[in-house]
């Protein structure tokens, strides 16, 4: 139940404090495309909340051995993303060949949730809060939880900013970042500071 | 897989002037930030000094014009759906020189830029440029694309990591402007970066829409 309770906070955390997406402004592209297609925005965030726990358990498991040596240390970022490569390419392989149907469905999503910055992140994130695998699993599934509470509220915002009241040059991405601007001065009152360094 | 796009043997001013298209579009037309939001976590939060921006901008460049030439190259023989698994992976493996060549330019660079080193390696432009791009295009046409968008998004990062610095310390780069704008702290926090973006972003759209304007007026009527 303790375990249980610590997963669930670490997901809380990861969805309101140390949200990654706007307290430590990573992965905002992805989140800006997922956003387009609000069909999709849902099944996009299964995959990124998947590959980051995925992410996050690798790192939980290797990261003691990385950081053994300065020049397994120097290697770290690229192992890493030689695993995020790795679980993409493993996915795909599987849906494609045993269930190309739900392939089709999911084929143009699967990359773009495996491979960026979000689940590239996790390793680090696991680092710096010192998680222990179940947090680590907990902070993971609230990334994929604020990844889709992030992207609803942009695809939601990205309709109203194409209005014609708004300044020729203001409609849509400039509009949709100072929008992100003042949501991610939020955070940082929530915070009090930076998410990394 | 899809024909390379180019004419096989154009006219060498023709090629040139496609090849200066798409330079100039890279570097501020289709500006990958501006235009396009790609790779913006060096910019609104990796970007608040001017050395940070100018290391993430060398070793971006360092990363992805050996990258995209690989994809130009062989991008084409990989079939669609492992393309972006491989582009990672080569990525990975042309992060380990660049990391080493910067960490010698810059000594404990690596070290100060953090986990901001390590996630150029997915960096939404350079995976955008390698995967979509490199494979269905011939290697003058890559390479323009490249230095026109490193330049364009180098160009951003370090201006607006300039701007940052200044106002947070009075001076860039160590060196003393003699004038100094009380600002908080907040000025190195992403959402100060998103904001700035917003505004530079309907700039370069005013400027984009001005040009059009223009051109459409060059297009004799009737």
């Amino acid at each position: 139940m303790n375990m249980f309770m610590e997963l669930c906070l670490a997901a809380l955390l990861a969805v309101a404090a140390e949200n990654v997406i706007f307290t430590g402004g990573i992965g905002f592209s992805r989140v800006l495309r997922a956003a387009r297609k609000p069909k999709t925005i849902a099944l996009y965030s299964c995959f990124v909340g998947l590959f980051s726990l995925a992410s996050a358990l690798t790192a939980c498991y290797l990261g003691p051995v990385l950081l053994s040596n300065s020049t397994l240390l120097f290697m770290r970022p690229a192992v890493y993303a030689f695993c995020a490569a790795l679980a993409y390419l493993l996915v795909a392989f599987v849906l494609k060949t045993f269930l190309p149907k739900i392939y089709g469905k999911v084929g143009a999503i699967l990359s773009p949730a495996a491979i960026n910055c979000i689940v590239l992140s996790m390793p680090y994130m696991q680092r710096s809060f010192a998680m222990r695998p179940h947090e680590a699993a907990g902070f993971a599934i609230g990334t994929g939880v604020a990844f889709f509470l992030a992207a609803l509220v942009l695809s939601e915002a990205l309709a109203r900013y194409r209005n014609e009241y708004m300044p020729k040059a203001f409609r849509g991405l400039p509009s949709v970042l100072i929008y992100v601007g003042i949501l991610s001065m939020v955070f940082v009152g929530v915070t009090g500071g930076r998410l990394f360094g | 897989m899809k024909a390379k796009t180019e004419q096989t043997r154009p006219s060498g001013r023709s090629t040139l002037r496609e090849t200066r298209t798409v330079f100039t579009n890279g570097l501020f037309f289709k500006n990958p930030v501006l235009i396009g939001a790609l790779g913006l976590y060096p910019v609104v939060a990796a970007g608040y000094n001017l050395r940070m921006a100018v290391e993430l901008s060398i070793l971006l460049f360092l990363i992805t014009l050996p990258t995209g030439l690989v994809c130009c190259f062989l991008g084409g023989l990989i079939p669609n759906w492992l393309r972006p698994g491989a582009v990672l992976a080569v990525n990975a493996v042309f992060y380990l020189p660049a990391a080493w060549c910067l960490n010698q330019l810059f000594p404990g660079s690596l070290h100060s830029l953090g986990i901001y080193a390590g996630l150029t390696i997915c960096n939404s432009m350079l995976l955008s440029r390698c995967n979509d791009y490199a494979p269905y295009h011939l290697a003058r046409a890559v390479l323009a694309d490249v230095f026109g968008c490193m330049i364009g998004y180098s160009l951003v990062l370090c201006g607006f990591a300039c701007l940052r610095e200044f106002l947070q310390r009075g001076s860039v780069w160590n060196s003393n402007t003699g004038t100094y704008i009380a600002a908080d702290k907040g000025t190195a926090l992403p959402f100060f970066g998103f904001i700035l973006l917003g505004f530079a972003a309907a700039f370069t759209k005013w400027a984009d829409n001005r040009r059009d304007k223009k051109a459409e007026r060059r297009v004799p009527r009737g």
